[in-house]
């Protein structure tokens, strides 16, 4: 457990009184779903007093788009695009999640090459997906500098997932077994680059906020969550470990080879916004220190395993050249047929515990593929947080869940 | 059956208490119980509240559609122990023509949407849940997507569209088939 650096500074004048107090007639106010603070198409029915909100009731389903059914119509390997727009902010961990819960049916395990290679991705999108949060969330409550800081450092993480991968979001990378493409050597460098410079913009980012007295007055016993209840409504990621519970998958279930990476937890104590923002604040510089980590003991050897060549992709150079390759990955690509069986795999995004249920029955496709995603869960809080607070608080609220709308709605 | 599952302490003393019968184990090695809904509440109950391994945190519930056999929607309770970090899996099937199970949100509050999505996605019927209606599709929608008797395409789908619009057409959206030049008469 880390120690965060909770500021202890002067207490902030209690804003909370019960409802009714004043006496003032209640009104419906329909926030949403294009109010630009809502990051996507999330509409809340606020009931207020005045200015004081009496209920919060989250409306959900505006990007629907039937992925669970999708699920079982296309074949496993056309589903990974799927996975892709999940949360939009951190695809490829939605990839790994998704390939890592194939891989499980197949009973097979990725090189150690590749594990790695998944690790820097996986913490190159946690940093990216925190950094979205950190900008709008700021820019949400008036701190408009700290999104030119961010979006910058942003962009680089794309620009590096362009050198690897081609595309600069929905990146589809990630294969069973391994990924599409090795990475190259002047990338790991370029990557290497990006976690010198880093955190310094990271250290100027918090400069702006965690000692600043308008940020405090916005996010200091805001949204405040127990731990009790923070278990109880199944919140996950940060939102769970900003109310102190110390539960992180990497380090409970650990998965790919987080368990020969040595990096911390950091927890919070009040569950309030503030501390969700020292969580992630905290977690970016840890995911730093892993990218490192995972860099310096990378080993060399194939991306690709060899095992289970039934159900795995051929290298793409034999494919060129052998006419039984082309015809094994042409069989791959358009009929993969997984053993029969069910498995659930859960992996630690950026915003918490997303988890693929895979049915499967023998079939081209899966008979049910549930999407277990953290953003879902993490929302049903909000009634809780918002009761009771100011209508100028719903920002700070929103802004501190850090949810997609893509994964609410699947 | 479950030899080289470890079975979470007292687990199968529970399981066997509510009346249910211990799963063979999938590929991902998470045990799993099977019950009937009658006893839902009571085994996640001594799940949840111990005394021993406390499965706190209900992870996921939704249910998977074995049409056309009967009992048709099968339940499923991923819970998992902050403690330990260690899941289990409860299964139950929806009873009766209107496929009811005991809601769970007096237990877990997180059920409240996961019931919801189970109720509009299949037409699982949570008794006792304090506001079950749909989530995901729009309120007035009649059918429920995730049934294996669904088609892909959806059904009606311009329905909304021309209560709202009734002069207009999808139009730009669905191609006529005698605008492609097959089929069409």
């Amino acid at each position: 457990m880390t120690d965060l650096d909770r500021v202890t500074g002067p207490e902030v004048p209690e804003t909370t009184a019960e409802p009714g107090e004043f006496g003032v007639e209640q009104t419906t106010l329909y926030m949403g779903p294009q109010h630009p603070a809502t990051h996507g198409v999330l509409q809340v029915i606020l009931t207020l007093e005045g200015e004081k909100i009496v209920n919060a009731e989250p409306v959900v389903g505006f990007l629907h788009r039937g992925k669970e059914k999708h699920g079982e119509k296309l074949n496993y390997n056309q589903y990974i695009t799927f996975t892709d727009r999940l949360d939009y902010c951190s695809s490829m961990a939605n990839n790994i999640g998704y390939a890592l819960a194939v891989e499980d049916l197949l009973g097979i395990e990725c090189t150690e090459r590749c594990q790695y290679f998944r690790v820097i991705i996986a913490e190159l999108t946690r940093i990216a997906s925190h950094l979205i949060w950190l900008g709008t969330s700021a820019i949400d409550l008036g701190a408009i500098t700290i999104y030119f800081y961010t979006f910058k450092e942003r962009e680089d993480i794309y620009d590096i997932f362009d050198q690897i991968t081609g595309l600069r979001m929905n990146n589809m990378f990630v294969r069973f077994g391994g990924m599409a493409g090795d990475i190259r050597p002047g990338v790991a460098d370029r990557i290497r680059k990006f976690t010198d410079d880093f955190p310094g913009t990271l250290d100027i980012c918090e400069t702006l906020l965690t000692r600043n007295r308008i940020w405090w007055q916005r996010t200091r016993d805001v949204a405040v969550i127990s731990k009790e209840d923070a278990i109880n409504l199944g919140l996950t990621g940060p939102n769970l470990r900003g109310s102190g519970v110390e539960f992180d998958l990497r380090k409970s279930d650990p998965y790919l080879c987080y368990d020969k990476i040595d990096f911390d937890i950091p927890v919070g104590e009040g569950g309030d916004a503030y501390d969700r923002y020292l969580v992630r604040m905290e977690e970016m510089r840890q995911s730093v220190s892993i990218i490192r980590q995972a860099l310096d003991a990378m080993p060399d050897g194939p991306v690709f395993t060899d095992e289970a060549r039934k159900h795995i992709l051929p290298p793409k150079n034999r494919v060129y050249e052998s006419m039984e390759e082309l015809i094994h990955q042409f069989k791959i690509v358009t009929d993969l047929r997984l053993p029969t069986g069910q498995v659930y795999r859960a992996t630690e995004v950026p915003k918490g515990e997303l988890g693929f249920f895979i049915d499967s029955r023998g079939g081209p496709s899966a008979y049910r593929m549930r999407i277990r995603s953290p953003s879902f869960t993490n929302l049903q809080a909000l009634p809780r947080m918002a009761k009771g607070r100011l209508l100028a608080d719903m920002t700070a609220i929103i802004g501190s869940l850090d949810f997609v709308m893509g994964e609410v709605d699947r | 059956m479950t030899d080289e599952t470890q079975l979470p302490e007292g687990f199968e003393e529970r399981v066997a208490e509510a009346g249910g019968a211990l799963l063979p184990t999938q590929p991902d090695g998470i045990p799993a119980a099977r019950v009937d809904a009658d006893s839902l509440i009571d085994l996640l109950e001594a799940l949840k509240m111990g005394p021993g391994l406390r499965f706190d945190m209900l992870t996921d519930l939704f249910g998977i559609d074995e049409y056309p056999a009967s009992p048709r929607f099968d339940v499923i309770y991923h819970l998992r122990s902050m403690a330990t970090g260690g899941m289990v899996r409860i299964r139950s099937f929806a009873k009766g023509d209107d496929h009811a199970i005991p809601s769970v949100v007096a237990l877990y509050s997180t059920a409240d949407w996961h019931e919801r999505e189970a109720y509009d996605m299949m037409g699982i019927q949570f008794t006792g849940h304090p506001d079950l209606k749909r989530i995901l599709m729009p309120l007035e929608y009649g059918h429920h997507p995730l049934r294996k008797d669904f088609p892909l395409e959806g059904i009606e789908p311009d329905r909304l569209f021309k209560k709202r619009f009734p002069e207009k057409s999808i139009g730009s959206m669905h191609q006529k088939p005698e605008q492609k030049g097959q089929g069409g008469s």
